[in-house]
């Protein structure tokens, strides 16, 4: 059922600004007027998150991944964490950026090290180049192709060249030449293409040197081990940083909320749910200090729709709303709803196997994995789902394909083996099994009707309830009855009677459905229009066949890998092993695909067929302020 | 083996085969476009996968009207039985709906259900929206394949 929902106003000392909001997110039943699903947050706010998030991302790198985690803080632990957690996040902090400055440098040294490769054979050191005045040395290569010739005309004019090495393509080494001819030294290094290379500046021997690199570099690969151990034994700590997240971003939207205030006072305004109203002011008036004011709403207000049902009737809520949120002035069609969904789903999958599947699976699901929000509401209605699935399967004597009749079984127990519980099978005789979801179907689109005449009701239009609600509900029992009477001899009489309600069904359209238009033409015309409206209705009810279908597809799928793991069963000495392995990829395809289609069909026949009678929506979720976590489950109050 | 025989067979090939053709081109249509949405978005992963997987099951209907009609000759499950000519081709005429509308619709349906896609990747939460308005498509092919199966029970062998 819908709540109604007031709009509130809360005052309190400007003092207690801070107090007043951190209540009212610990209460989770106030609903702010500028609600946002997506609170965007300051830049210091963001990278403050960002940072830990890091920290998180870095330690949870050598954290044992397990399925089924569930991260619990207790409330002082909570409200504490940030001590704790900020020393980690530094001592985290120090350790990676001595890693990353230690990986920079080891980069660095290696590719040093590569260039000095080839010129190891020099026999000078680097720096001391730079200090020689009457003399240049250029250290570099020229291709293998050209040295011969360079070497002679160098020798040749009085410089020299040292080689070092050599390899496929070049040879290096180092070139010297006096300052005096400088001009004529470079017009021969151009010539034959010489490149010269700047080294690093060294104060020892190259050859010398290359142990030094390496040590230098082992070194830091030693450093980088031992900080990453460093990090790897604070991955146990890791929950810690998680929590931390958790109540930085609760502080940060805290922070965002938008307060008014006068000269001593905040107020801070929105809604709330009627019910909840006096826990609320209880549970509040312990530890703050505050006023409490009930503002009123206009008519044009749009109010948040709150709801309150059973845990039945909550997980089908989801599905409604991926409709549309019921406005907070019609009735809540939640609890209807939710049996129809229940009872469907269970027929379309209709197989006692995949029933006890259902159940087993998502009941272990929910127990181990505990899964939050829209997920949750969905693993919670396949397993709710799997009681009608079982028990359609029984009425169809189905059990993973084969047939099992639960009947004949309570029967040999009781002495009456003839007894069956086989009421349909819609492999072999589909003929009574569309005419019970057409029937279904027929079920369920009065039961729409009468939700449409609830509403009108609410409204006090009589007309509208007659003229839309009872008038199809009047055609379509008669058509049932028309039906019934056509079939059986016996029953004659039904379709006198079908007639008449129908008859009735009629005239009722045909006078009220232009009650609102003026002039006599126009009234006529406009019922005329409303009985057109029997084909939509003759649709919708065909639609209904779509539960044939799916259990038809169900059960057939299921047959027939029977029947390969039978066949495949054959084949000496793998065959059972093979058999098995079709029978279980076979029937797990079938589970999913028929999960996924009574998923799919039975929302559709809800939203078209069902909600399209009455159903106007158009509102939007009563969301209080509230903890939001990335990485908590749950909180827990008393230790 | 009868002429009536191989005329079902052929019934329950094109039953299997044209639907099936249909179903793959609608799931390949969907699935392109579900591939563009997850290089942006790859959360989106679940809700697009089954928005992509609704185009499948007209090719599982033709399957199941093949399935049905071989099981009906005893081409599967037991021994073949000699039919006539006339009730050969009956079960031909039963594959019919099924064949020729889950090919086009499984097409369509795979355009519809490429569209839904792209509005999943604008709005997430809209995602069941798009399911439904996916689904009103097949609701053509399962009145096909209820014509398949009603006109499969009235043959009589």
């Amino acid at each position: 059922m819908i709540v109604p929902v007031k709009k509130v106003r809360l005052l309190a000392p400007q003092s207690e600004r801070e107090a007043l909001i951190k209540l009212i997110q610990h209460e989770n039943k106030f609903m702010l007027f500028d609600h946002q699903e997506e609170v965007s947050l300051p830049s210091d706010l963001s990278q403050h998150l960002k940072r830990i998030e890091r920290g998180v991302e870095e330690l949870s790198k050598y954290e044992k991944k397990k399925f089924f985690s569930f991260h619990e803080a207790s409330r002082s632990e909570f409200e504490k964490v940030e001590h704790e957690a900020e020393r980690l996040l530094n001592e985290i902090d120090e350790n990676l950026t001595l890693i990353e400055k230690k990986k920079a440098d080891n980069v660095g040294l290696v590719k040093d090290i590569a260039s000095l490769k080839p010129y190891l054979n020099i026999s000078v050191a680097t720096k001391a180049l730079n200090r020689l005045v009457k003399t240049r040395i250029v250290i570099g290569y020229i291709a293998r192709i050209n040295f011969d010739e360079f070497l002679k005309e160098a020798n040749d004019k009085g410089h020299i060249f040292e080689e070092s090495s050599r390899d496929e393509e070049f040879v290096y080494g180092a070139f010297g030449y006096e300052l005096v001819y400088e001009n004529q030294a470079i017009l021969l290094l151009n010539s034959y293409r010489f490149k010269e290379q700047t080294l690093p500046l060294f104060d020892t021997k190259l050859s010398e040197l290359l142990p030094e690199l390496n040590a230098s570099l082992a070194d830091n690969e030693a450093i980088i081990k031992e900080k990453e151990g460093a990090l790897k034994a604070l991955s146990n700590k890791v929950n810690v940083l998680r929590t931390y997240y958790d109540y930085s971003y609760n502080k940060a939207v805290r922070s965002q909320v938008k307060t008014g205030q006068t000269e001593r006072v905040v107020y801070i305004e929105g809604w709330m749910r009627e019910d909840q109203i006096d826990t609320f002011k209880a549970s509040l008036s312990q530890k703050l200090d505050y006023d409490f004011e009930e503002l009123s709403v206009n008519d044009e207000e749009l109010v948040p729709t709150a709801t309150k049902n059973n845990v039945f009737v909550q997980q089908f809520e989801s599905i409604t709303n991926m409709f549309s949120v019921p406005s907070h002035k019609e009735i809540d069609p939640n609890p209807v709803m939710s049996i129809w969904y229940w009872i469907i789903f269970g027929i379309m999958m209709g197989d006692i196997g995949y029933g006890l599947a259902m159940l087993v699976f998502f009941t272990l699901f929910i127990k181990y994995k505990r899964p939050k929000g829209q997920l949750r509401n969905l693993a919670m209605i396949f397993a709710f789902s799997s009681v009608p699935s079982i028990i359609f399967g029984i009425f169809t004597g189905s059990l993973f394909g084969f047939t099992f009749d639960l009947g004949k079984v309570f029967g040999s127990w009781f002495g009456n083996p003839n007894f069956s519980l086989i009421l349909l099978q819609p492999v072999d005789d589909p003929l009574p099994m569309l005419i019970f979801s057409l029937g279904l179907g027929i079920l369920h689109i009065i039961t729409a009707l009468v939700m449409k005449i609830l509403n009108e009701a609410r409204k006090k239009d009589i007309l509208a309830i007659l003229a839309d609600g009872v008038s199809w509900i009047l055609i379509l029992l008669g058509a049932v009855f028309a039906a019934i009477g056509l079939m059986s001899p016996t029953l004659k009489i039904m379709s006198t009677i079908g007639l008449v309600l129908a008859g009735l069904g009629a005239l009722l359209i045909l006078f009220l459905n232009g009650r609102s238009k003026k002039g006599i033409i126009s009234k006529g015309l406009s019922g005329l229009g409303g009985l057109y409206g029997v084909t939509s209705y003759l649709s919708d009810v065909l639609s209904y066949s779509r539960l044939l279908a799916l259990s038809l597809s169900t059960a057939v799928i299921a047959f027939t890998m029977n029947l390969l793991a039978g066949m495949v069963a054959g084949v000496p000495i793998v065959g059972i092993l093979l058999a098995i392995v079709v029978y279980l990829i076979g029937h797990v395809f079938n589970f999913v695909m028929g999960l996924l289609s009574a998923y799919v069909h039975d929302g559709r026949l809800q939203y078209l067929e069902f909600f399209g009678k009455f159903y106007e929506g158009g509102g939007y979720e009563f969301a209080p302020f509230a903890y939001k976590f990335k990485y908590l489950d749950a909180i827990k109050e008393n230790e | 083996m009868t002429t009536g025989l191989v005329y079902a067979l052929f019934g329950a090939g094109l039953a299997a085969g044209l639907a099936g053709i249909g179903s793959a081109i609608g799931v390949a249509i969907a699935g392109k476009s579900a591939a563009g949405v997850l290089s942006e978005k790859p959360d989106l992963f679940g809700r697009v996968l089954i928005l992509q997987a609704l185009p499948g099951t007209q090719g599982i209907y033709g399957f199941l009207v093949a399935i049905l009609i071989m099981a009906k000759i005893g081409m599967i499950g037991g021994t073949p039985i000699a039919i006539t000519p006339a009730q050969g081709l009956g079960l031909f005429a039963a594959s019919m709906p099924i064949a020729i509308a889950g090919l086009l619709s499984g097409i369509y349906q795979g355009k519809m259900a490429a569209a839904a896609i792209a509005m999943t990747a604008k709005k997430p939460t809209m995602s069941a929206r798009g399911m439904t308005m996916t689904a009103i498509v097949e609701t053509y092919a399962i009145l096909g394949l209820l014509v398949s199966v009603l006109m499969y029970v009235a043959v009589a062998i």
